[in-house]
């Protein structure tokens, strides 16, 4: 037998060994509890495999044998290796699945922010008494008062005429410029919008996707629950041939389906 | 792999194939114990599971949104039983109601009816069945139960179940045993204390006794020598059962019991060692009683190999020092006893259910589709 074979199975083995405490198995109901050495199971696998392997393979060399006996070995090694992968890629779904959860929470909560953050931009008028002047724009405003003021003074007759003209003068050019700061601030809403709406566009075909994966891995889920924890049996049972006391169980199998059967009539019949 | 009373399982080709269309993978067979206070489930894909017979359904909308659940069970019903219409739908080892007696309304058996389809439904469950596999079921019931109760369980299983066959409950603890003649079964649960005379056949109604002094006889009793001895002490049927189950025993020699209750709102220690083992004790004169009826009325010259052999089993049987107190009641009263305790009480019922089901011939259970 190999050695280093026979090793790995133990190691196998110690990885699938699930421990409790004495209170957990009083709890169940346990009073008494039968106990086998790893070991012990090990070496009764083995045992089975080599009686298994002289009984089909009568007539190998012993060497053979031992070379059919690790090979079945091997196997059995794959399937608990695979059942492994298979528990550890159960593992890794599940951590795929919250993570996957919780981005989906994230970009939602991004969605929702920049949707009120849109709603409230849209919802503000600029208005032109609260409209502010930039400081460029005061500079021109100045620059062009002063050079108007100047030809009014230039060419228009001293007095009240003057003051007057001075003061409309004013009066229009703050007006105007008035008017370009709003179209500017509205320019500017206009292009927050605009990225605002963009933005959420994304985040909202990112938020399908992630919804969309979560419910194939959600079928997925539901189907893997679904399988269940298959029967040792394919096909119905019934006694065995060489069952202890098989005609009386037999017998008395007979009679529990014979007043079962009346019990249903009973059913049918109410 | 597990070790207890079971034998491994034959995996030998059977003699015929059930065929259904739609459930062609294999067949689970089910054993179910319903017990009064705990429901039990073994089957043959390896699961085994208990779980308290208790469920409840949220009050109120507010209660459903607040539990996220339609129906809890169990542990976790008992938890949340104050925002739950709460249901303990057995008693004395049958649905509440499912009698003769007048003593629920008409409403009330509906609900309990409901409650117990329910939890037949969530014991299956836990088998975790796959949808394309027959379930085949067999449940153990009290040995006495009527026609009316039976066919209660047998209409609350066969919604979930492809076929379902009812048995005695001591009939099938010893069939689960493989210990099938000159024996007496003595099943202790919450409800009743099921007693069968096993003799190479199926037992007949003479060969069964259901007493009423079981788990929930000793809670009264329990309750009520308490409040003799503490009169000034508060508490709850939940509370004694607790203590209960915790320190149950029938021992002359063990450690004092001292518990807290509350007196007056403040917690204080009191020891209920007396009242532990004398209410736990009041359970054994009426069981020798029914043992030695069972008895005197069998063939005298198989009395002796039946005193030999008498089997304790179910919760109740997990009171340190009960199997040694009955035999000593025994030697007293009849004679001579010699009483084994099972290994696994609390499964017994439902492993021996189960073999019972596996056992079974194909065609009974076509026949009972």
């Amino acid at each position: 037998m190999s050695r280093k074979l026979s090793n790995q199975i133990m190691e196998m083995m110690n990885r699938k060994v699930r421990s409790s405490t004495l209170r957990d198995l009083k709890r169940r109901g346990l009073q008494r509890v039968s106990v086998l050495d790893l070991s012990d199971l090990n070496g009764m696998i083995q045992d089975a495999v080599s009686r298994t392997l002289q009984e089909l393979g009568i007539g190998l060399r012993s060497r053979e044998l031992r070379t059919q006996s690790d090979r079945v070995r091997d196997a059995f090694l794959q399937i608990v290796q695979e059942r492994d992968l298979l528990e550890r890629s159960q593992a890794d779904l599940e951590t795929e699945l919250a993570q996957l959860r919780e981005n989906f929470r994230q970009l939602s909560l991004k969605v929702t922010v920049q949707k009120d953050v849109l709603a409230r931009e849209e919802g503000r008028r600029i208005e032109e008494e609260g409209a502010p002047i930039s400081p460029r724009r005061m500079k021109n405003l100045k620059e062009s008062l002063n050079s108007r003021l100047k030809r009014l003074f230039r060419d228009a007759d001293i007095g009240q005429e003057l003051v007057t003209a001075a003061i409309e003068t004013t009066g229009a050019l703050i007006e105007e410029e008035r008017r370009q700061a709003v179209a500017e601030a509205e320019a500017e809403q206009e292009s927050k919008i605009l990225v605002l709406k963009r933005r959420i566009a994304k985040l909202l075909v990112k938020l399908e996707e992630t919804e969309d994966v979560l419910a194939s891995m959600a079928d997925a889920e539901t189907d893997a629950e679904q399988k269940g924890v298959p029967s040792l049996y394919k096909r119905v049972q019934g006694l065995q041939k060489d069952e202890k006391y098989r005609e009386e169980k037999k017998e008395a199998l007979s009679k529990i389906f014979s007043l079962n059967l009346e019990l249903k009539k009973l059913l049918g019949d109410s | 792999m597990d070790i207890g009373t079971q034998e491994p399982q034959k995996a030998e080709a059977v003699k015929e194939k059930t065929d259904n269309p739609k459930k062609t993978e294999g067949v689970l067979y089910i054993g179910i114990d319903l017990g009064t206070s705990r429901t039990c489930i073994a089957s043959s894909n390896g699961k085994r599971e208990n779980v308290p017979s208790v469920l409840g359904y949220p009050k109120d909308v507010v209660s459903r949104k607040l539990l996220k659940k339609d129906v809890l069970y169990g542990e976790e019903a008992f938890h949340h039983r104050l925002s739950l219409d709460f249901y303990r739908p057995l008693e004395k080892g049958v649905i509440k109601g499912s009698g003769n007696d007048n003593n629920f309304a008409e409403g009330e058996k509906e609900m309990n009816f409901r409650a117990a389809k329910d939890l037949v439904k969530y014991a299956i469950s836990l088998a975790d069945p796959r949808p394309d596999e027959l379930l085949y079921g067999v449940i153990g019931c009290p040995a006495q139960g009527s026609i009316q109760n039976k066919k209660h369980l047998v209409k609350a299983a066969e919604e979930i179940l492809d076929s379902v066959m009812i048995c005695s409950e001591p009939f099938a603890v010893a069939y689960g045993l493989d210990w099938f003649t000159d024996l007496l079964v003595i099943d202790i649960g919450a409800g009743t204390v099921d007693l069968c005379r096993m003799h190479g056949t199926l037992p007949e109604e003479e060969d069964q006794i259901t007493l009423f002094t079981a788990g929930d006889f000793i809670d009264t009793e329990l309750s009520r020598l308490i409040s003799e001895s503490y009169p000034e002490t508060q508490f709850t049927v939940n509370m004694i059962k607790d203590i209960k189950e915790k320190y149950a025993t029938v021992q002359e020699t063990t450690n004092p019991i001292v518990v807290e209750l509350p007196v007056k709102g403040k917690p204080q220690k009191f020891d209920v060692t007396k009242e532990v083992k004398a209410a736990c004790r009041s359970i054994i004169a009426p069981i020798v009683e029914a043992l030695g009826n069972l008895v005197s009325s069998f063939d005298p010259e198989f009395q002796t190999r039946l005193k030999e052999n008498v089997l304790l089993g179910g919760g109740g049987s997990l009171i340190r020092g009960l199997d040694e107190a009955i035999e000593q009641e025994m030697q007293e009263k009849l004679g001579h006893g010699r009483v084994v305790a099972v290994k696994e009480p609390i499964y017994a019922g439902a492993n021996g259910a189960l073999k019972i089901a596996h056992d079974m011939p194909p065609d009974f259970w076509e026949q009972l589709k």
